[in-house]
């Protein structure tokens, strides 16, 4: 069991990212590192490592939810996402 | 002569060294209560036997909330390879569950959007039970309500375990026959 999947932090609103085929919407940090770590187009993009160590942090107690999920957009646009999000 | 708590493991310990411990011209009573110390003749030996909620019950939880989707549930489900999760409310209280199942069901199957919520398909559970309730109750209301799996939550209701059928009737079993 991977104890920090014990815990989550909800963002405010959902981001809906999509790829040709894909639509993957998420809503929580905990959300946000499954997919970055199993669901995302590239690997090789460092924002995609920033990204999954903010949200790590956030389940950690150690990072703000909103700060995670501004990494996770650039992210997204990084590995060429459509991105639907909403401030 | 002094009271002490016997568990089952300590029967064959008792047995051998509690005849050598009486001392007779101080006990009182009959040849039988001397020798066998009243916690094991009676009541507490049961209460010794008595298996509970706690001792079969999976007790590292994850959970979702009734936002989340049914795509970020089945995620979870993947990573952690289980089929069932509990759905807590905001505050932490149990509310439903959600299965693999239902998501095929109620959601794929349906044509429904993978977005959905999960608080538009899931099981509210009606039945929940506490770790110090007696296991077999537990097993038994499982078995008359057909259910495969009771959160099991704490006096304010947050979830602190699941226990599943299976490993409750896999723990009266090895009880039965130990």
């Amino acid at each position: 069991m991977k104890a920090f999947l014990t815990k989550d932090r909800l963002w405010e609103e959902a981001v809906v990212l999509e790829a040709p085929g894909r639509v993957l919407r998420i809503i929580s940090c905990r959300d946000a590192v499954l997919c970055l770590r199993r669901y995302w187009l590239e690997d090789d993009h460092p924002t995609r490592q920033t990204a999954l160590d903010r949200c790590e942090l956030v389940l950690h107690g150690l990072e703000d939810p909103a700060a995670a999920r501004e990494s996770f957009l650039e992210a997204a646009m990084e590995a060429g996402f459509q991105i639907n999000a909403w401030p | 002569m002094r009271k002490a708590r016997h568990r089952r493991s300590d029967l064959s310990t008792v047995q051998v060294l509690v005849p050598a411990r009486v001392d007779l011209t101080l006990a009182k009573g009959t040849m039988e209560q001397i020798a066998v110390p009243a916690t094991i003749q009676g009541g507490d030996l049961l209460e010794a036997n008595t298996m509970h909620v706690n001792d079969a019950m999976l007790k590292q939880v994850v959970t979702i909330t009734p936002n989340d989707s049914a795509q970020s549930a089945a995620r979870l489900m993947a990573e952690l390879d289980v089929s069932v999760l509990p759905v807590e409310s905001p505050v932490g209280t149990a509310l439903a569950l959600v299965s693999d199942r239902d998501i095929l069901s109620s959601v794929v199957a349906r044509g429904r959007a993978l977005t959905t919520s999960v608080y538009e398909f899931m099981k509210p559970c009606t039945e929940v039970c506490q770790p110090e309730d007696d296991l077999e109750d537990a097993y038994r209301k499982m078995d008359e309500q057909d259910l495969t799996r009771l959160i099991v939550v704490d006096a304010d209701r947050h979830v602190v375990g699941m226990l599943s059928r299976a490993a409750a009737a896999r723990m009266l079993r090895a009880g039965a026959s130990a």
